[in-house]
């Protein structure tokens, strides 16, 4: 009913828009998805409709941004999923002027500079309902914030203000075992998240240096029986400190990328202490001018994870992209390797642009993550992945 | 009173005019000098579909590129500030740095659409002066521009760029443009047309074609990387 709700009101609006003349910038895409488990069931089977749309009145310098999603899912019930679902991802309003500008509302900050899973990229936490290695990015959830910058010359700095957190979304059980949220104060849970980047742009490189208070995007997990003796995982958070700084740099054909965060008095699984995370990815990719539409890129990670037990993990990760036919078919392969856990990963993707305005993907992901690694949320995932979309 | 009008005829006809002022004549021929928005064309021989972009320019290192065609890379907007350049990925949602080189489409690269004021970027020495035009050798005189050399050809009376190759550091020639189709834009008859060829593969060419231009007013935030990885 959502779905159809949502089809209809895009509809409504984008005829009366159109009828009134106004001066909107309209787009969007319909289609299908589904990721299928080789064990044999559907993660996702779902059509979707996705819209956008972006108003800058003649007489005010100020920008209207819109950006809404539903879906359909076809298999809703083995994954405890809503028949249908309707979810506002952008709904703000910004002014840019010399100095600087602003943006207010319903938004997305991104952060950082690396490829891949990036912890640097805290500003909103993420669903990991139906998280895909495919694709890191869209598991945002978008925050009601105000995000104001100011320039001078070639430095930077921005602040961000989200009057109430929220708990990620994750998955209803991790190898079978069911995940509860703890009932936990609000005043902690829903406190105001804020922070700060300061950057400079110069001569070719790029810097920023981040501070953010938020709560912890990384659970601490613990283990119990429920009333029927059966064993649960119950998640605890707490609100922490972040501070990082990245970097980039092109030189000629290549890119120099480097994330750096650590968490402060972030809760421990396995300890009533907190106690500090990091994380560290640093690397650089090369897209030579003389072959088209070809990256390859390498990065090494080094991090401290949440867990009483966990060692440091050392890993490594490369991405190789190429495009063919002026960017109308693409492949894209990613592999992570960790030299300390159990932890593995690899996509593959294709993308073919056809009859100008469709598009259809197909991927594959396999992850295999260890239990002192908060991957393991994802451990045994072995899945493939199409999607045809109609742009307009 | 003679000598006043020698001097007068000396000076409109050329003579004695330094190659960094005749740049900075051909570079106020081809696009004003304060910020402006254009609508640009690129038909190139290896795509049957052209590209549609909209340039917003500011100064000669702020550039905000829109791609508006084909719907395959609708939203795939680049954004170059000083020698850093960052790329809108829509599936992603995300604002990449990559490096100057990358083209924008066939053989036009982000530089051709980009960098318009020559002055600035490159210090000039006239290599050839006869009646109807003088050549001039543009050296970058600043890191990560996408040609090194640049060696063209302006119209006396005019200023105007009739041609350029664009050499490597080794004076290689890399590609060539011929500007054409003077016509009205933003106030000055300005080229409407460039055509780039590639030097090595002689059947690729890129036509780049401006519809539309016009001064405007653009505050500088308006290319900051804030607001453009929100795109």
């Amino acid at each position: 009913m959502k779905f159809l709700t949502f089809i209809l009101a895009c509809y409504a609006f984008t005829h009366s828009v159109v009828q009134a003349q106004v001066d909107l910038e309209i787009a969007g895409e319909a289609g299908y998805e589904s990721r299928y488990r080789l064990t044999g069931d559907f993660d996702i089977s779902r059509t979707f409709v996705g819209i956008s749309s972006r108003y800058t009145p003649s007489v005010l310098p100020i920008e209207f941004k819109f950006e809404g999603w539903a879906w359909k899912n076809f298999s809703a019930q083995q994954n405890q999923l809503a028949e249908s679902e309707v979810s506002l991802r952008e709904l703000s309003i910004s002014q840019w002027l010399d100095w600087g500008g602003y943006r207010a509302g319903l938004q997305s900050v991104q952060w950082g500079e690396t490829f891949g899973y990036r912890p640097l990229d805290l500003v909103q936490t993420r669903n990991y309902r139906d998280y895909s290695f495919l694709d890191t990015t869209r598991s945002r959830i978008p925050v009601l914030a105000i995000n104001a910058t100011w320039m001078w010359e070639d430095f930077r700095g921005q602040l961000i203000f989200n009057p109430r957190s929220e708990r990620p979304i994750l998955s209803a059980t991790v190898n079978g075992v069911t995940i509860i949220n703890e009932e936990r104060d609000p005043s902690i849970l829903n406190s105001p998240e804020f922070g700060t980047k300061v950057g400079i742009t110069k001569e070719g490189y790029n810097l920023d240096l981040y501070w953010y208070r938020h709560l912890s995007r990384s659970p601490k997990l613990v283990s119990s029986l429920n009333s029927n003796a059966v064993p649960v995982l119950t998640t605890f958070y707490d609100q922490v400190h972040s501070t990082g700084g990245s970097f980039s740099m092109a030189i000629s054909d290549w890119v120099l990328r480097t994330d750096a965060l650590a968490t402060f008095n972030q809760p421990f699984t396995g300890s009533n202490q907190t106690q500090t995370t990091y994380s560290l990815t640093t690397g650089t990719d090369y897209s030579p001018s003389s072959i088209e539409g070809l990256t390859v890129g390498v990065q090494g990670h080094i991090d401290r994870y949440n867990i009483i037990g966990s060692p440091v993990n050392l890993a490594a990760s490369a991405l190789v992209r190429k495009a063919f036919l002026q960017g109308k078919l693409s492949f894209e392969g990613q592999v992570y390797q960790s030299l300390t856990l159990r932890d593995q990963w690899l996509t593959l993707q294709s993308r073919l642009f056809f009859l100008e305005q469709w598009e259809i993907q197909l991927g594959a992901e396999w992850v295999s993550a260890d239990p002192l690694s908060p991957f393991y949320f994802f451990d045994g995932v072995k899945r493939v992945s199409t999607e045809l979309t109609l742009r307009f | 009173m003679w000598k006043i009008i020698l001097v007068l005829l000396w000076s409109s006809a050329g003579f004695g005019i330094s190659a960094g002022e005749i740049i900075k004549k051909t570079d106020q021929i081809r696009n004003p000098q304060t910020s402006f928005e254009m609508k640009v064309e690129v038909k190139s021989s290896e795509d049957s579909v052209p590209h549609l972009f909209s340039v917003f320019t500011k100064g000669n290192n702020k550039t905000l590129i829109e791609t508006l065609s084909p719907s395959r890379d609708k939203g795939r907007d680049l954004l170059m500030v000083g020698e850093n350049m960052w790329a809108y990925i829509p599936n992603l949602k995300r604002a990449v740095r990559v490096s100057l080189s990358q083209k924008l489409t066939g053989d036009a690269a982000n530089g051709d659409i980009s960098r318009m004021q020559w002055a600035e970027d490159y210090s000039a020495k006239i290599t050839k002066d006869d009646k109807k035009s003088w050549e001039l050798m543009l050296s970058a005189n600043k890191k990560g521009l996408t040609y090194e050399k640049i060696r063209v050809e302006v119209e006396k009376n005019t200023y105007r760029p009739v041609q350029a190759d664009y050499l490597s550091k080794d004076g290689k020639k890399l590609k060539s443009a011929v500007f054409t189709n003077y016509q009205k834009l933003a106030g000055e008859n300005r080229p409407s047309q460039i055509i780039i060829s590639d030097a090595v593969r002689k059947n690729q060419k890129s036509t780049i074609t401006i519809s539309e231009m016009k001064v405007k007013s653009l505050p500088n935030s308006y290319f900051s990387k804030e607001k453009f990885q929100n795109r």
